[in-house]
């Protein structure tokens, strides 16, 4: 049996690449930090850099250092963060390669950026041998935004470490222990000669633990061939079941299976035009079809769609990519449908559109446990869609939930994004705030006679009255670190008068510009 | 009192509430000064660290301090406590230090109802200005003539709905009710330094904290009539305020202090007792056998006798017999012991063994350290009391010493004192910056840029902080510097001072209120050593010094090894061969003479005597290079300026330093010539030269200074000279005793290193970290000198390094197993231990007895240091092999392994760069070859010089040379330029970095191993630099060179 070993270096980064084809040949650092918990960014203090472009390594960043050690270092550096979803469709990327070439790949998942598959049927395509297949593989994968190295071996084992060892290798059957020889000792060892440390060991990985590495170093093992040649039992007296399993593999033993697994999850749908669409509707037609085939093979495995990217490729060059967030998973065509056309006639793309992927995230469906006490609420995805909908129409920012703010601007209000399962019903009234404010947005400017003890008479556009009773002033000044045009560094006196008309205003003095408004009246 | 106004306010919080107060003491006090206030209360948080410095503000201010604490008390609001007499003081004191026992550092501390009870004598409580459910509780304890509810009146709307309620509580309960304000800053401007404060406390950005603000800036200290006009309607509550003030009469000059008297023989006073023990000691410093002491002795008579009758007169005798008590526990104990400072200017404390340096023999001026004259003048009470500091050997040793004077004195009669930090300028930024919502990256980013300490040229933080990128126009900028400018001196929280120690005869919880320190069996006073000084509280420093344990060290070495008894005190003076070294400037290791700096002045100052040293070690300070000294000094000295005076009338002052002025005595003395200051000025300036306040009492002097050389007639350059000189000593500057005293301890190492320099180099390893360099460069040093460094060998080694014969009638040194990195200190016991009982067979005997980890043999291994133990494991591969095998086979194989016949290891030997790989890896040193050997054949080939090589260029020529970076450099007094010094295996390289070129290549220069550095070299009186312009990171050498990082950095 012959494998194919496809190796996607820096998958991390490369995924980012891949979305950002624009940042090719530029200074690039990807961060990411030990606490998962944490939000994904490269300004955190945590952060460390993991990955990073050849340009940014020659201006002398490395792994391990902080945002500001590699901006030091750096000056141009740019810095971005992969997303999960930016590393998952690499591979899942990697996987189109794989399933391009061979009906069934091995690509356990534990590592990263690392595909084998069997080569047998190939040889017919590729007559000139399997240095022209190493070379197609890597063709073809960087038609996909993916830099790769490849090795063909007898065994999954000597293939991956042969990725390791070249960018294109052929380990030619019966030559395994002499094609090993002279390798570094680190090409066993995990050791990548990109640098890129990062990734998870687990079962398809050959590495050993890190003491047995550190045991060859301190040996003075330099080559896979001074390995080879120490006897096997007091390796394994020395360095138990991890330093057999390498030293076999130095002598070129190697016994990992193949595990041939079924195509992953394809729910990437992707259609190429024969020519630009500008228009929503002629493009809502294509992604009909999108949207119906998504979802049908999504149905098929009980799974609905949970979100949505959309990569549209632009004319002439280009690509648009959106990620369009569902509230809750779905599997109406028509739902999805809808948030596409939506997202669309808000951010319309810069230009026409020349092909359409669409790659649907899967989900369970939720199951939405109900309140005993309330009506059933509305439908999780009509809720989306109409929430969608309604962002659309008057903005994002502007669609949700009310909120009073922490802070002691009166007139203060906020909108939190709305979500079914987070409406609680309102808190009780509590018998101390029986008296409410009803409040003028925004407050009325008014003409305000003061006497000695406050104000005396005021006239504004809703009344005119003499003052009976004052009460204040009460002093309100804050939020300093902001300028006065977006509403800081304000300074008022407040006051609540008994007017002759009968009701009871609350009304300030700006202390700055010594005008009066009206805030409202108690109720 | 000033005012007849009613009102005084009686709620007041400095910034020593730690980030709950955002003004200074002072502030308030010059606050209430303006305000017209006859008395001001200040009242912080659990504490009275505030106290002293109210204190002696309000003193000159004219306003009556009134002392008050604000004690948490456990399940309900906060009660403010007022001192009304001595016995409430006692009482506060005694209850903020209760509270404080037994609880971590950063818990809150809490007042149980029970506590409160049994210290509310003497107190006033304020209850606070909103009704309480203990109330009844609290009358019980305070009567309801000592407690008073309060009204605020601060604008805020539901202010009034609550003081109503107290109002109502306080007639039904028929207690008093009292305005106050609650001020937490002293102007309305400092608004926002509270409010940057209060997210510190609360660890949120401004734009997150919302209402855990105050809604408005009304928290500052108001005058009598703008709360009079708030109050109109409540003249009672005013009137509270006053005859509450006038009732607290107790101010900080009453604490109550005495210092203890030293136990002497019932026929005896502590003066009879301390005379006798010094005319003792007379016989003991001056034997009659030597012709030096006959000489000095009727000298020696005289001015003992003329300071014992200061001491008699001023009472003193106690506190130097406490201290001579000290130092001779110390003795006793075996423990070096050496007085610093201006103690040493005492002839009465050298003969008591308190000090080292002959002051009669040197002409020392007794006045720098007590003068009835400036007893008599002293401002205060802490000038009263002379200062004596003692240094220890670091470590266990000092704190033996310090356990000694707890146990002598009680835990509650001795202390640390507290050392206050305050917001210096990277603190400063990072807490505005934090709270005003930068990130941690862009503060990281200024933090780079600021100097570490407040700026002494007055160079706003703005501008730091626009080199850092961030654009003055942007609005958080602007309030990033305003705000973090305001922070800068205000205290942050409270530390523990190094060596401060005050002790009381009384009870010293009732003196000032005592804090557990984190240490174990440590508690300090919540005051700083200046403060406890300014109040008179008696203290004594206990420093730890790395060189004083070396010295200590070293004896016994020499001792066993060499058969020569070393005593400091009886050195050879003037010691050719050690001078010689000191000249060639062949210092590294030797006490305050090893820096870079130094090593460049050496040559040039060519010291010939003890009082070149003494110049030496004083002339390499910020106060004089600031103050531009050390040139004109050094030229003077060389012959080649004149000796010139500013002044014909400073001849006598400055003779001694060829004109120029070195130490603090020299600018007293000068400001008391030139500008007629009078021993109470003279004494600020003394002060104001120790202090770390000192710029701002320096700018106070000025003044003065320069209106009384007008007086004198100097005016011009020469009183621009004098001025220039005298400030620049704020920066820091040494008294003359001072320099002395460590000019014996460097003249002490300095012999040591010329004689014996194989204990000196082995007592400096085992007292590592210490001095200026990485063992690595001792060893290095230790073998151009002629001595050997063997390596960790477990049949040979102990603990620590230790001294071995070597061929000749030298010693080599044996690295000692505590430098082997990651072995415990029992297993390496148990090695010393095991091996005394009898020898290691082997490697198994070795394993069974010593039991020591896998890890541990892997190391030992790896560093050769089981060569000896047995034939499998002569090399270290071959060591290697066998441990690795030992490791996983378990103690039940490891008998049939032993018999079994040797394998030989299948592995190649180590090149002779990777064991200088392992041995940096394994001990932090190598014993081999210096790791540039492995390097020089290449480098030969390009031209690159060897560091010796570089003194016979001549000044001018370009040469290339390389090395392993052993320090980095910028200091604070060289304008931006960087030093770094490379070192290989001839010696050292200098290099010199202007400030453009170290920022275009900074990524490399701050962290290569090893570089070749090219330039121009400058070769003057004997020192060689090179002005470096190219860099390159040193790649020759098998790896090796690069992988040593011994680079002592930015210190």
């Amino acid at each position: 049996m012959r494998l194919a070993c496809v190796f996607v270096p820096q998958l991390a980064l490369q995924s980012v690449l891949r979305r950002e084809p624009e940042s090719r040949g530029y200074a690039i650092a990807l961060f990411d930090h030990a606490d998962s918990s944490a939000p994904r960014t490269p300004a955190s203090p945590h952060a460390r850099v993991i990955a990073a472009t050849e340009e940014a390594r020659r201006g002398g960043v490395r792994n391990g250092m902080t945002g500001a050690q590699a901006a030091a270092a750096c000056p141009t550096l740019r810095k971005v963060c992969a997303t999960p979803a930016d590393v998952a469709t690499a591979q899942a990327a990697l996987g189109d390669l794989g399933f391009a070439f061979a009906p069934r790949i091995d690509q356990s998942g534990v590592e990263q950026g690392r595909i084998f598959f069997e080569i047998g049927d190939l040889e017919r395509l590729y007559p000139e041998g399997e240095a022209a297949i190493t070379q197609a593989l890597q063709a073809r994968a960087a038609r996909l935004g993916l830099g790769v190295r490849v090795a063909i071996a007898s065994s999954k084992g000597i293939a991956r470490v042969a990725t390791r060892a070249r960018e294109l290798a052929v380990v030619p059957r019966g030559g395994e222990r002499g094609f090993l020889a002279p390798l570094p000792i680190g090409v066993l060892l995990d050791e990548q000669v990109d640098g890129d440390k990062t990734k998870p060991r687990g079962r398809g990985s050959d590495a050993p633990p890190s003491d047995a590495g550190a045991a060859l170093k301190r040996w003075g093992i330099a080559t896979v061939g001074a390995l080879a040649m120490l006897p096997a039992a007091e390796v394994a007296l020395r360095l138990g079941p991890a330093g057999t399993r390498v030293h076999r593999l130095a002598t070129g033993v190697d016994e990992e299976p193949f595990v041939p697994q079924l195509p992953a999850d394809a729910l990437e749908e992707e259609t190429e035009l024969d020519y630009a669409i500008y228009e929503i509707e002629p493009l809502s037609f294509v992604l009909r079809g999108l949207c119906d085939r998504a979802l049908a093979r999504l149905a098929c495995r009980s799974l609905a769609c949970a979100g949505i990217t959309l990569r549209l490729k632009l004319d002439p060059r280009g690509l648009d990519v959106r990620e369009i967030l569902i509230a809750a998973p779905t599997r109406e065509p028509a739902t999805l449908l809808e948030l596409v056309r939506l997202d669309l006639a808000r951010r319309p793309p810069d230009a026409g559109v020349v092909g359409v992927a669409l790659i649907a995230l899967p989900a369970r469906v939720r199951s939405t446990q109900l309140d005993f006490l309330r009506p059933a609420g509305p439908a999780p995805d009509r809720l989306a869609a109409t929430l969608a909908r309604l962002a659309a129409l008057v903005g994002p920012e502007n669609v949700g939930a009310p909120q009073a703010p922490n802070t002691w601007r009166e007139e203060a209000i906020a909108v939190a994004p709305y979500s079914a399962a987070g409406a609680s019903r309102a808190p009780e009234p509590s018998a101390r705030s029986a008296l409410a404010v009803r409040r003028f947005r925004p407050a009325q400017e008014i003409e305000v006679l003061m006497g000695r003890d406050g104000p005396t008479a005021l006239r504004g556009s809703e009344t005119t009255a003499r003052v009976l009773i004052a009460a204040g002033p009460y002093r309100i000044r804050g939020e300093w670190w902001r300028p006065p045009e977006e509403d800081g560094d304000f300074a008022r006196d407040y006051w609540d008068v008994h007017a002759s008309d009968g009701a009871v205003y609350r009304l300030h003095q700006d202390s700055r510009s010594g005008r009066w408004f009206l805030d409202g009246y108690y109720d | 009192m000033k005012s007849d106004a009613d009102y005084i306010e009686l709620r007041c919080r400095s910034a020593f509430s730690f980030l709950d107060g955002a003004s200074l003491p002072e502030d308030l006090v010059a606050a209430a000064a303006r305000q017209q206030y006859g008395a001001l209360a200040l009242a912080d948080r659990n504490g009275l660290s505030g106290a002293p410095r109210f204190f002696a503000a309000a003193k000159q201010a004219g306003v009556r301090p009134i002392v008050g604490a604000e004690v948490t008390l456990d399940g309900a609001p906060p009660l403010l406590l007022l001192v009304e007499d001595r016995a409430g003081y006692r009482n506060l004191c005694r209850l903020v230090t209760r509270m404080k026992e037994g609880i971590a550092k950063d818990d809150v501390p809490a007042a149980t109802p029970a506590l409160l009870a049994e210290h509310a004598t003497g107190l006033i409580a304020l209850a606070g200005a909103a009704p309480r459910a203990d109330l009844p509780a609290l009358i019980d304890v305070f009567g309801t003539r000592n407690i008073f509810l309060e009204t605020q009146r601060h604008l805020e709307a539901a202010e009034a709905h609550r003081a109503r309620a107290a109002e109502a509580q306080a007639a039904a309960h028929r207690i008093g009710v009292v305005a106050t304000n609650d001020v937490r800053y002293a102007t309305p401007a400092q608004e926002r330094v509270y409010d940057v404060l209060t997210c510190a406390r609360a660890r949120a950005t401004v734009d997150e904290i919302g209402r855990r603000l105050p809604p408005n800036g009304e928290r500052w200290l108001k005058s009598s009539a703008e709360m009079a006009a708030l109050f109109a309607d409540r003249p009672a509550a005013l009137r509270a305020s006053r005859a509450i003030a006038e009732r607290c009469a107790f101010t900080l000059a009453d604490l109550g202090y005495t210092f203890p008297s030293y136990p002497v023989p019932p026929d005896e006073t502590q003066q009879s007792y301390l005379e006798k023990m010094t005319w003792l000691g007379v016989g003991r410093r001056y034997s009659a056998g030597d012709p030096r002491a006959a000489r000095l002795l009727p000298q020696v008579r005289k001015q003992i006798a003329r300071e014992l009758a200061i001491i008699g007169k001023l009472d003193l005798a106690g506190y130097f017999l406490v201290v001579w008590d000290i130092v001779e526990y110390a003795r006793q104990s075996g423990i070096m012991i050496q007085g610093r400072g201006s103690a040493a200017n005492s002839a009465t404390c050298y003969v008591l063994g308190i000090t080292a340096v002959d002051p009669v023999a040197m002409d020392l001026l007794f006045e720098r350290f007590l003068s009835e004259e400036r007893v008599q003048s002293a401002s205060n009470v802490a000038d009263r009391m002379p200062d004596i500091d003692l240094d220890l050997p670091s470590g266990d040793r000092r704190e033996q010493v310090i356990q000694h004077v707890y146990a002598k004195y009680g835990a509650r009669g001795a202390a640390m004192t507290a050392n206050v930090i305050t917001y210096r300028p990277r603190m400063a930024v990072r807490d505005t910056g934090r709270a005003l919502g930068f990130s941690e990256e862009q503060l990281a980013r200024i933090s780079k840029h600021l100097p570490g300490w407040i700026m002494d040229d007055g160079t706003p933080l703005a501008t730091f902080i626009a080199e850092a990128g961030f654009p003055a126009t942007d609005r958080r900028t602007q309030l990033l510097a305003e705000i973090a400018t305001s922070l800068l001196n205000l205290p942050r929280h409270l530390g523990q001072h190094s060596g401060g120690m005050v002790i009381a005869a009384n009870h010293l919880d009732e003196v000032v209120p005592l804090e557990p320190a984190s240490m174990p069996g440590r508690v300090i006073v919540q005051w700083d050593k200046d403060d406890c000084a300014d109040l008179g509280i008696v203290k004594v420093d206990l420093l730890g010094l790395g060189m004083m344990a070396v010295l200590e060290e070293a004896v016994p070495l020499i001792q066993r090894h060499e058969g020569v008894d070393v005593d400091y005190g009886r050195l050879p003076p003037d010691d050719p061969l050690t001078y010689q070294m000191l000249r060639a400037a062949d210092t590294v290791g030797v006490f305050q003479v090893e820096s870079r700096a130094q090593m460049a002045t050496l040559p040039r100052m060519r010291p010939e005597r003890f009082y070149d040293l003494v110049v030496e070690v004083a002339i390499i300070r910020p106060g004089p290079i600031v103050g531009k000294m050390l040139n004109p000094y050094l030229l003077r000295r060389a012959g080649i300026e004149d000796v010139t005076y500013p002044h014909p009338s400073l001849e006598p002052i400055l003779k001694r330093t060829l004109g120029v002025p070195l130490f603090q005595e020299q600018l007293i003395r000068i400001a008391m010539v030139a500008a007629g200051f009078s021993g109470g000025q003279a004494e600020e300036l003394r002060r104001a030269m120790g202090f770390k306040r000192s710029i701002q009492r320096m700018n106070d002097i000025e003044t003065d200074l320069r209106a009384g050389m007008v007086r004198n007639g100097i005016v011009g350059p020469a009183q621009e000279e004098i001025v220039q000189g005298i400030k620049s000593f704020a920066l820091y500057g040494f008294p003359e005793s001072h320099a002395a005293s460590f000019a014996l301890l460097a003249y002490a190492s300095a012999y040591l290193k010329a004689h014996h320099p194989a204990a000196f180099a082995c007592a400096l390893l085992n007292n590592y970290p210490m001095g200026f360099y990485h063992p690595a460069t001792l060893v290095t040093d230790a073998a151009r000198h002629g001595v050997e460094t063997r390596p960790v060998d477990v049949t040979r080694s102990g603990w620590l390094c230790d001294l071995e014969p070597a061929p000749g009638d030298a010693f080599a040194i044996r690295l000692g197993l505590n430098y082997v990195s990651g072995l415990h200190e029992e297993v390496g016991r148990r090695i010393e231990a095991e091996r005394a009982r009898h020898p290691f067979a082997s490697l198994v005997d070795f394993q069974t007895r010593v039991m020591p980890g896998a890890a541990e043999m892997v190391t030992l291994a790896e560093i050769g240091a089981l060569a000896a133990l047995d034939p499998r494991t002569q090399t270290r591969r071959q060591a290697l092999w066998q441990v690795e095998a030992q490791g996983r086979s378990g103690a039940l194989f490891r008998r049939a392994e032993a018999v079994a016949p040797a394998t030989k290891a299948p592995l190649p030997e180590m090149t002779e760069g990777e064991e200088t790989i392992a041995d940096f890896r394994g001990t932090g040193v190598s014993t081999g070859p210096h790791p540039m050997t492995l390097a020089r054949a290449e480098l030969d080939r390009r031209g690159v010089l060897r560091a010796c090589d570089l003194a016979r260029v001549t000044d001018g020529r370009r040469a290339r040379v390389g090395g392993v970076v052993i320090v980095r450099q910028r200091p604070g007094t060289a304008k931006g330029f960087v030093f770094i010094t490379l070192e290989d295996e001839t010696g050292f390289a200098n290099a010199i970095i202007t400030p453009q070129r170290f920022q275009r290549h900074r990524p490399m220069l701050i962290s290569a191993n090893a570089m070749i550095i090219e330039g121009v070299v400058q070769n003057q009186q004997g020192v060689v630099s090179l002005k470096a312009d190219r860099f390159e990171v040193l790649t020759a050498g098998d790896g090796a060179v690069r992988s040593v990082d011994i680079s002592h950095d930015f210190h």
